[in-house]
């Protein structure tokens, strides 16, 4: 299985909040050249405040650490948070 | 205010300058703003723990002391005590028990703030949401708040000492 599979699978198993629609995971190399993961969270509409609350965010970040590091990916999760229909 | 303060503002600011559909221009700012933000609260704090003192000379020196923190020693030095197992960072070993949830924050910040800076300064390819330049200017908002609960504290010192010298394992 490969890390996004194993990522998205314990994302999966990890009971995010409500306000998560949807997560996606890619690889990517940070601008050190370090492999690591690029986790998109994708926050609900109706919920689109929650980018302002820093606890709820970094109980998310907490979350997804852990997750990543119980399946033994050793690989840094950026994680980024984007709200469902907002264009970029 | 201080820069670190006012670059926080700032981002802020640009976050949610445009009332409708937000320039990148200025999205990309705002993320800048934010990881610069906590780069100057840390070389402050690091600056003034290292050289104390009021004295002209002293002030000189902590100046001169600012110029020495490295963008990549002080992520190095955060991926080390944002790490779930110690590794081989001699400040952390030294400190004996794992970090604080607040001090694993300020790092974590760090790293994911340098890395957005990295990404909204040179990937033109690159487009940012509001949404998502709200959450990280917010993370910046979250690691300053979690900075003054762990400023003077045994890992707060370990932890400003390992972003500007790398020490021997």
């Amino acid at each position: 299985m490969s890390a996004v599979d194993e990522i998205t699978k314990a994302l999966k198993k990890a009971k995010l909040p409500d306000w998560v629609e949807s997560t996606h995971v890619e690889t990517m190399v940070d601008h050190i050249g370090d492999a690591a993961v690029r986790v998109i969270v994708v926050v609900r509409a109706d919920r689109g405040d929650i980018v302002k609350d820093g606890g709820a965010l970094s109980d998310l970040r907490r979350k997804v650490h852990l997750a990543i590091d119980e399946v033994g990916v050793d690989l840094y999760p950026y994680t980024r948070f984007t709200i469902a229909g907002e264009a970029a | 205010m201080s820069l670190h303060d006012d670059l926080l503002g700032q981002a802020d600011l640009l976050a949610y300058t445009d009332k409708n559909k937000p320039k990148q221009a200025n999205l990309r700012r705002a993320v800048s703003a934010a990881y610069y933000a906590l780069f100057h609260l840390l070389v402050d704090h690091g600056s003034r723990f290292l050289v104390s003192g009021a004295s002209p000379q002293r002030e000189a020196l902590r100046h001169q002391l600012a110029r020495s923190f490295d963008h990549g020693q002080m992520r190095k030095a955060s991926q080390a005590f944002a790490a779930p197992r110690p590794g081989d960072n001699p400040w952390r070993k030294a400190l004996g028990t794992a970090p604080s949830t607040a001090l694993v924050d300020v790092a974590s910040a760090f790293i994911d703030l340098q890395e957005a800076r990295h990404e909204a300064d040179y990937d033109l390819a690159r487009a940012f949401s509001r949404g998502e330049v709200a959450a990280l200017v917010v993370q910046a908002q979250t690691a300053f708040t979690n900075w003054n609960s762990v400023a003077g504290t045994p890992e707060g010192d370990a932890f400003l000492v390992a972003l500007l010298v790398r020490g021997r394992t």
